[in-house]
Order: C-alpha cells, then sequence, then structure tokens
C-alpha cells in the first residue's frame, strides 16, 4: 500500500520525532482530551505514563512493521509483525483500549498526527502528513474492524439481560416505558450525592 | 484453499475501499471474500503486501473481476489468512492504483449514487413553492460565511461531494433539547446540534420554544424575527411566516418571538394540542426538527415533550446540574405515556477537565446513568463558545477555521444519527400516536 518513497518519508520523519518521544506522548493524550473530554475520567486514575510508554512502543512497531524493501513483497511474514494484525487483535482483546470507543478510534489517528507535526514544525511537511493521515486511518479502521468483530461474538452484557426482564429488581427501579430498560438519573442510597 | 477466518463485517459499517486500504498495509496472503445480501458469494480478492494477488467471481478473473465486485452491491465480507501458494502470480496490480481506477471508471459512468438521490429528494423539497420563497429570502439576508468542506463520499473514492454523507432516519422526527436547569447550554447544543446534522446532509428546523428567544440572540438576530412561534400558537401569525431561511441551505429557524411580545398568559396556558399540530407540520417538512425548550421540566417544556417524538437531556458538568437532574425523569413522567418521547441520549456538557468537581459529574454519570444512555460525545467549557456569541455566528460557523470544539457537534450529531437509525421503528410509533401523521 505504500511504496518505498513513503516508507521512506514515515521512517525519517518517526527517527527525526523520537529524541522528542515524551512529548509526542504529552501532546497525543492532551489532544485526544481536547478533542474527547469524557476521557479524563479515563486517565485521571489510570497510569498515564504506563500508556504514554504503550503508545510509543506501537508507533514504533508500526513504522519498523511497514519498513520492506519492495523486491520482498511475497516474503512470508508472522502476523506478530504484521501492524494490520496486530491492531485487530488489540481492539478484540480490547488491550490498551478500554474505555475508549470505537467510535472516538478517528481521534487517536487525529491526536497522533497532531502531535507528530506539533513536535516537527516545518519538517513534517505535505508530503509526511499524507503518508501518516494514511496509515493512521487504516489503522484506526483494522481498530474499529476488530472491535466491531470481538463485540459481534461478545457475551451478553448483564444490562442486555436485565432488559429482558431477567432481574425484576432493576424493573421496579425503572418505572414507565418512554425507553427500555433506561433509568432516570436517580440518586440511590449508595451514592455520594444524596438529598436525604 | 482453506484458511483461518481473521475478520468479518457488514459493509454498511465499513466502506469496500476502507477494508482493502486495511488489508493492502498488511503482509499477509489473504483472501477477501465478498457476499451478496442474501449471503451468496459475490467473488473474493487476493492481497498480499498492498498488492492485488488475483480477484475471482463467479464469471471473471483478473482486473475485470476486482472492478466488478468493486462496483457490486455487495453486503458483507470475511478475510481468510490463507496459505501462501508455492507459486504466486504476477499480481493484477496494486490495492492503490485498483481503486483509483476503479473510482475514474465511476466517474466515467452513470452517476446516480444514493447521495445523488438524496439530493434530488432534497431539491424537490426546496422547489416546492413555500420552500423556494424562503430559500431566496434566506439567501437575499445571508451573512456569508465559509462553506462546509468538501469531502470524499468514502463508498466511491473520487467522488467528490459537499458535505458530509447523508444518512437520515426512517421518518422525520421532533426532537426536544431539555434539561432541568437554567444555563445548561441547551440553546448551544440545540443550535449547533442542528447544523451538525444539516452538515450530515439532513433538513432541520430549528424551533426556539424558549420565550426567551435565546436561539436569537445567539445569532445576534433578534431584531430580525416579524412572526414568533408563540404567535403561530396563539392563532395570530402563520407557520410560512414564522419560518426563517438561514444561510446554510439546509437550516431553517423558527424564532421565538416576532416583532409584539405576546400576552404573558402563553407561558402560562396549556398549548399542547397546539405544539402538537405545529411540530407535526414542521415534522412533514423537515427530516428533522429541533426544539430548544425553556429550562425546566414542566410548563411550556412539559408541553413540548408531549408534542416530540424524542428528546435528548443536557447536563451541565456541574454539581448543582447533577443534583437536579433527577427532575428530567420525573418531568418525562409527568408527560402522558402516549404521547412521551423517546429518550434519545443525555450530553454532558461545559465539562471542565482541569476541575475534578466537573469529572466527578462525568464520572457518576457514567456510573449511575444506563449503559449507552450518556452520549460519548461531551462538550467541553471553552471561550470558543463565548468568541462566537461575540461574533454573533453559531461556533461551528465562528471563522474559516472553527475552534477544535466545533467538531464535537460533527461527532455528536454521528451519534444523534445512529440512535435516531436504530430507533427508527420507535420513530414511527411515536410519530403515529403523537403527531398523528
Amino acid at each position: 500500500m505504500l511504496n518505498d518513497d513513503e516508507k521512506a518519508v514515515l521512517k525519517q520523519s518517526w527517527a527525526d520525532a523520537r529524541p522528542a518521544s515524551a512529548a509526542v506522548a504529552d501532546l497525543f493524550f492532551e489532544r485526544l482530551l481536547a478533542l474527547r473530554p469524557t476521557y479524563a475520567a479515563l486517565f485521571l486514575s489510570a497510569n498515564l505514563q504506563a500508556r504514554k510508554i504503550q503508545l510509543l512502543h506501537a508507533v514504533d512497531f508500526v513504522v519498523r512493521s511497514l519498513d520492506w524493501p519492495e523486491p520482498q513483497w511475497m516474503d512470508a511474514v508472522s502476523t506478530n509483525d504484521d501492524a494490520v494484525f496486530a491492531a485487530f487483535s488489540v481492539a478484540e482483546d480490547g488491550y490498551g483500549l478500554s474505555g475508549i470507543s470505537p467510535e472516538s478510534f478517528p481521534l487517536l489517528g487525529e491526536a497522533l498526527v497532531w502531535a507528530l507535526e506539533t513536535v516537527l514544525g516545518p519538517r513534517f511537511d505535505s508530503a509526511s502528513r499524507a503518508v501518516w493521515t494514511r496509515v493512521a486511518g487504516a489503522l484506526v479502521t483494522a481498530l474499529r474492524l476488530g472491535a466491531a468483530r470481538a463485540e459481534a461474538f461478545a457475551p451478553p452484557t448483564r444490562r442486555q439481560l436485565d432488559m429482558h426482564g431477567e432481574d425484576p429488581a432493576d424493573t421496579e427501579r425503572f418505572p414507565g416505558s418512554y425507553f427500555d430498560g433506561v433509568a432516570p438519573f436517580s440518586l440511590g442510597p449508595s451514592r455520594r450525592i444524596v438529598s436525604s | 484453499m482453506a484458511g483461518i477466518p481473521v475478520m468479518e463485517g457488514n459493509l454498511a459499517e465499513f466502506a469496500l475501499a476502507d477494508v482493502l486500504g486495511v488489508l493492502g498495509l498488511s503482509r499477509q496472503y489473504t483472501r477477501l471474500e465478498l457476499f451478496f445480501r442474501d449471503h451468496e458469494p459475490a467473488g473474493s480478492i487476493f492481497l498480499k503486501s498492498g498488492k492485488v494477488v488475483q480477484a475471482v467471481t463467479g464469471t471473471t478473473m483478473g482486473r475485470e473481476a476486482f472492478m466488478e465486485l468493486i462496483q457490486a452491491p455487495v453486503a458483507s465480507f470475511r478475510v481468510m489468512r490463507v496459505e501462501m501458494p508455492a507459486l504466486i502470480p504476477e499480481p493484477i496490480d496494486t490495492v492503490t492504483s485498483l481503486l483509483m481506477e476503479a473510482a475514474e471508471r465511476e466517474d466515467d459512468g452513470p452517476q446516480t449514487t444514493r447521495m445523488d438521490s438524496h439530493e434530488e429528494a432534497a431539491f424537490e423539497l426546496r422547489v416546492h413553492p413555500v420552500f423556494r420563497a424562503l430559500t431566496e429570502d434566506a439567501h437575499d439576508r445571508a451573512t456569508p460565511v465559509a462553506p462546509f468542506p468538501a469531502v470524499t463520499n468514502p463508498q466511491s473514492p473520487g467522488t467528490v461531494k459537499s458535505g458530509m454523507r447523508p444518512i437520515a432516519p426512517s421518518s422525520a422526527c421532533v426532537l426536544a433539547i431539555a434539561s432541568p436547569k437554567g444555563g445548561a447550554g441547551k440553546t448551544t447544543v440545540a443550535l449547533n446540534l442542528a447544523l451538525g446534522l444539516t452538515r450530515r446532509g439532513l433538513d432541520v428546523i430549528l424551533v426556539d420554544g424558549d420565550i426567551n428567544g435565546d436561539v436569537m440572540s445567539a445569532v445576534d438576530a433578534r431584531a430580525v424575527a416579524d412572526v414568533g412561534v408563540f404567535d403561530v400558537l396563539l392563532g395570530k401569525g402563520r407557520i410560512e411566516d414564522a419560518l426563517r431561511g438561514t444561510a446554510v441551505p439546509n437550516l431553517r429557524i423558527i424564532p421565538s418571538l416576532g416583532a409584539v411580545f405576546p400576552s404573558a398568559a402563553v407561558t402560562v396556558d396549556d398549548h399542547t394540542e397546539a405544539w402538537r399540530e405545529l411540530l407535526g407540520n414542521l415534522g412533514r417538512r423537515a427530516q428533522v426538527v429541533v426544539v430548544d425548550t425553556p429550562a425546566g421540566m414542566f410548563g411550556t417544556t412539559h408541553q413540548i415533550l408531549g408534542a416530540s417524538t424524542h428528546v435528548i437531556g443536557v447536563l451541565q458538568a456541574e454539581v448543582i446540574a447533577q443534583r437536579s437532574f433527577t427532575m428530567f425523569s420525573r418531568g418525562l413522567e409527568a408527560v402522558d405515556q402516549s404521547a412521551r418521547p423517546v429518550v434519545l441520549g443525555i450530553a454532558l456538557n461545559m465539562l471542565q477537565p482541569g476541575s475534578a468537581e466537573s469529572v466527578d459529574v462525568l464520572a457518576r454519570a457514567c456510573a449511575d446513568l444506563p449503559e449507552r444512555i450518556l452520549f460519548d460525545t461531551a462538550i467541553p467549557r471553552s471561550s470558543a463558545f463565548l468568541h462566537a456569541a461575540a461574533e454573533g455566528v453559531p461556533v461551528m460557523l465562528d471563522g474559516a477555521e472553527p475552534a477544535a470544539v466545533s467538531f464535537l457537534f460533527d461527532t455528536l450529531a454521528a451519534e444523534v444519527l445512529d440512535r435516531l437509525r436504530s430507533t427508527a421503528t420507535d420513530i414511527g410509533v411515536a410519530r403515529e400516536a403523537v403527531l398523528g401523521s
């Protein structure tokens, strides 16, 4: 999908950015939270530093996996070294993506391109932007494919079971029928903000 | 040739070109199997390292088979990782080149696509005498704004259309924007969500149901309105005179107030039937009617809710708003069950990621609200809204490069549309029960 020139651009821009990789990771999460502030809750208590390192490893892996000379196109390659298959697995397992909805996966690509552009400045030229955008877009689609497959094969959640009337307590708690199984934003006794 | 199933999916959810783009990045030898809606196989495409090695249908092979499959009305796919043959044939071409060729062929061929059909339908609406007059009126008074960016239709690479891919709900709906608490940002959400829906190709009418008239304040156009929605409710004005065109072709607005302030009794008397008649009428003129309601769940809001097919709750990300949000459900319960709108979702607004208290409201909403009722999109508190208000434009139209926060209304509109489509049956039922059409 990428020609040799595009692979070279990808490899060089990542090589340029890698010394400032901490800044790339910081900016990635800053941008992600600007685009989707709800994820602030995900990263407040989670080990953000570990996520940053995970991100940098992932980018490094993608660049390496896409860096192969054209004459070797027929070579057999392990799925463990294949960025697309890795993305499938990550999304299916939910590893590192817990709490991020598939609808928001495009923001990951957007945040990464923005972070690289911010760090590299003029060195991140139109060719760099084009190739990173293309790669990020394809991998985001791979993540969405993996997530869709995981969802299709997931066992029913407790909520889905509740909606079929298997939990009488919930049925009592959700009077009315203006939506199936959807409760008012009522404050129960176990919650902190309670008007007694 | 056997293989290991890797992935499968629905092509209504994933564009075939995108699936090919993904597999084109892989170095595995894969077979993309394509199926028609009735699950009958359409053919297969073999890929390796960005190249299409082979394509087969029931009748053709090679390049023509690839082109045939790209054009075919395929509905689903399955990706198999297959064993590489000892001798790989000369590839047909790269995935990129073949997709470009397919796009060029489509450009040369008949241009009737789903999007064209939609635009034809929209055009028919616009040439209706009533709409034509409004549109012309809108053009006469339009404030120049940056045009919506053209985007590539993901279903047809290379086919550039204005706006986003229209995905309409199955029938018109009346969507109330409500909140128990004032100052939660209902007007901002209503206005920008209406714009977001138009950006996805829908015809939208935004009704200001709040006698304060904040929609027109937001766009700094209070003086423009001669006839308001309350005049229509009281039988003192016609819908046609109240409907205002805007600089956005698919968006019309009915302001709250006209030139004359209505009797204060209008907010006290029960106009539920008049609201039903009015919103029912508007529901036949647009695909989505968005109604900005006054603060609180009773009074005028109660009447509007009884005339709406759907409601979106706006939850301000601060503690007082959270405490009072129980009134959202109580207000809905007070609406007669036969006329009660479907709760499409709850949008968190004015989130301050730097404030633990504000984020705590989000965390509690995630924990306490039923699964999936909270929209993924939360709107942050941002000075961009202040700037847009000062400019008298919605934040989505503030300058050639609107603030990043405006992007969120596109994602909110996408979520709203997805939910509308998934509750399409409910819409029909609700319309029949509530609007009598």
